[in-house]
């Protein structure tokens, strides 16, 4: 019969340290000699920390300690120890790491000796974090205006929707302005959809940088905006809104000149529902667009508009 | 003997309860109880010889049981049998007056050897 | 499904196995754990997220580790632990170790801390029921989530009931609470009543 093979843990596509209790190593196996580049010769009879100054190896010694004493496996993890033997990696091209992240195994073989299993995670751990990246990418697109780089309707809803629960609980009010470009349209048809797409940016850049930090500012769709205000009462709200309709229309959009917009202004009321708050708002924009548009008007009771100062 | 056996689990009760040397099972009274209240109840009533007790029971555990008992009767020989082996368990018992301490599931010399003391 | 008998006989078994395991956890910590009497109970699949998880559903800061473990005894251990609880944990193993990392800037520390108690405390508890049943066992490592939303695409293993069997971490002086889950399908389940069975025959 032929004598067994005991040479197998060479021909492992993963790591293999024998030690004693205090991590002096009795053997290591091919796979640590090809990505240390310490010889098995070299290694052992060493003290595995001094083989890697600089790498901490306090958590290795309480899991060898935690696997001789409760004889339990130990275990690492290569998302959150990310390694325990220092390997640099070279790859160039999309490398996110530059050291190879593991999982690895402790294990007590008897009362003397451990085995510890080193396990290459790097590529799973790439992965990860490319989906990742995507992922926040995905999402940031999601949520905002492909346009103008400003909320889109769904996040504004969204965000509308969070407020109004803040507001029931805690018994404050809030606003919102609805405002709409005067005439755009012709906009489109005398100087063409770049110079639209012009005006529709500038309008969110100026918009944006008018209105507070807490405020939210997204596009509706079309040439419409609108403004989220945390508790803010509906005479703030508007004087927000008649400011900003002043530094637009004195704004010089370059092709298209001078533009102005209409503004409509409603605050939230306890037990209203989202869609009554903005159908409110959206009322009194139409009020301000039929008394003579650039102008803000205010929903006061449902039904009853008021014009701006 | 009056002898009582105190735990939740009816598995428990039948171990020790089959651990018991047969000469003493035939001349003793078996009590049993499945919480700490019933223990003391069933303590006071019957002020038996000896108490296998547990600790962790539902109502009333097996530390204040046991409290109890050593107040009510400071001659009380009380066993306490369990799962939980934590050293500071251990000294609470042991402070509390227990004769001793044993980690389930007993074997039957140490059961023997228990009554033995008590005989 | 689950007889009064049997109930008994786990309920005491999973009392002594976890009482070994958690003293290896309290004496580590060199303190004092509460040991509870292990709740047993029997639910469809889709009901297992509210049974582990209860009210704590909309309780956002949750880590959740699982873990499997393999052999003719086989399901999954869950190591629920809230954020605060996680944090006053750190601070215990921290004090073993001499050295502190700053918990707010690293996450990663935290939890370090929490899949190396859940195993502990899993892989004691299982091995020491597997071995008063006869039985070997092998674990995977534990994995951690700080997520509420754990149970997505469980229909589709085609298992009907799951026993979930819980007890309690809880260190009170420590204000240390977690939840250890013991989860198995109700395949596994007749394997558990067999030898379940065999050991309330040789043990009355």
């Amino acid at each position: 019969m032929t004598p067994v093979k005991t040479d197998i843990l060479d021909t492992l596509e993963n790591g293999v340290i024998i030690t004693d209790k205090d991590l002096n190593i009795l053997s290591w196996n091919r796979w640590l000699v090809v990505h240390t580049g310490i010889s098995q010769e070299k290694a052992r009879g060493q003290h595995l920390p001094e083989l890697f100054p600089g790498t901490s190896f306090s958590i290795l010694k309480r899991k060898i300690h935690i696997a001789f004493t409760l004889k339990i496996p130990a275990f690492t993890n290569a998302s959150v120890e990310k390694y325990i033997i220092p390997i640099k990696l070279n790859k160039i091209t999309k490398s996110i790491f530059r050291f190879m992240r593991q999982d690895s195994v402790i294990t007590a073989l008897d009362d003397t000796q451990a085995a510890i299993l080193i396990y290459d995670a790097t590529p799973l751990l790439e992965a990860n974090a490319i989906i990742e990246t995507q992922l926040k990418l995905v999402e940031k697109q999601a949520r905002t205006d492909g346009l103008t780089q400003c909320y889109n309707k769904t996040m504004f809803n969204e965000l509308l929707a969070i407020e109004i629960k803040k507001a029931d609980r805690h018994d404050y009010t809030f606003s919102m302005i609805i405002l709409d470009i005067d005439n755009f349209k012709s906009v489109n048809d005398t100087f063409g959809h770049l110079v639209g797409d012009y005006v529709l940016k500038e309008i969110a850049t100026i918009s944006a940088q008018s209105i507070r930090e807490s405020d939210v500012f997204a596009r509706w769709g079309g040439e419409e905006f609108c403004i989220l205000l945390p508790q803010t009462a509906l005479a703030n709200a508007v004087a927000v809104a008649d400011k900003l309709r002043r530094i637009l229309a004195a704004h010089d959009f370059g092709a298209a000149g001078h533009q102005h917009c209409s503004f409509g202004v409603a605050e939230y009321s306890k037990d209203n529902q989202q869609s009554d708050l903005v159908r409110q708002a959206d009322e009194a924009l139409y009020y301000a667009k039929h008394n003579g548009k650039n102008r803000v008007a205010a929903c006061l009771d449902d039904r009853k508009f008021i014009l701006g100062p | 003997m009056k002898i009582l056996i105190v735990d939740d689990t009816k598995l428990s009760r039948a171990m020790i309860l089959k651990r018991i040397p047969e000469n003493v099972k035939n001349s003793s009274k078996i009590f049993q109880g499945v919480n700490g209240r019933e223990a003391v109840d069933l303590y006071k009533e019957i002020k038996p010889d000896i108490t296998f007790l547990d600790l962790t029971m539902p109502e009333m555990d097996g530390f204040t049981a046991l409290e109890i008992i050593r107040a009510h009767d400071p001659d009380a020989q009380v066993y306490v049998i369990t799962a939980d082996i934590q050293a500071k368990a251990r000294e609470r018992v042991l402070a509390l007056g227990a004769k001793g301490i044993e980690k389930k599931p007993i074997d039957e010399t140490r059961i023997a050897q228990i009554l033995a003391t008590i005989q | 499904m689950i007889d009064n008998e049997i109930k008994d006989a786990l309920e005491e078994l999973i009392n002594i196995s976890y009482g070994s395991a958690t003293a290896a956890i309290a004496d580590l910590f060199d303190s004092f754990a509460q040991l509870r009497v292990p709740g047993i109970k029997v639910v469809p699949v889709g009901e297992v997220e509210h049974a582990v998880l209860g009210e704590n559903n909309h309780e956002p800061n949750l880590y959740i580790s699982t873990q499997m473990f393999k052999g003719t005894f086989e399901g999954e251990i869950l190591f629920v632990i809230d954020k605060q609880s996680a944090s006053n944990m750190q601070d215990l193993i921290c004090l073993l170790e001499d050295v502190c990392i700053d918990k707010e800037e690293d996450d990663a520390e935290i939890r370090q801390s929490i899949l190396e108690i859940a195993n502990i405390l899993g892989a004691s508890c299982i091995g020491k029921l597997a071995e008063l049943l006869n039985s070997v066992v092998s674990f995977s490592p534990p994995i951690i989530e700080l997520n509420n939303r754990l149970f997505m695409g469980r229909e589709k293993t085609g298992y009907s009931m799951v026993i979930i069997i819980s007890t309690l971490l809880e260190f009170e002086k420590e204000q240390i609470t977690g939840h250890l889950f013991i989860l198995f399908d109700d395949e596994m389940f007749v394997w558990l009543e067999k030898s379940l069975y065999a050991f309330i025959e040789e043990n009355t």
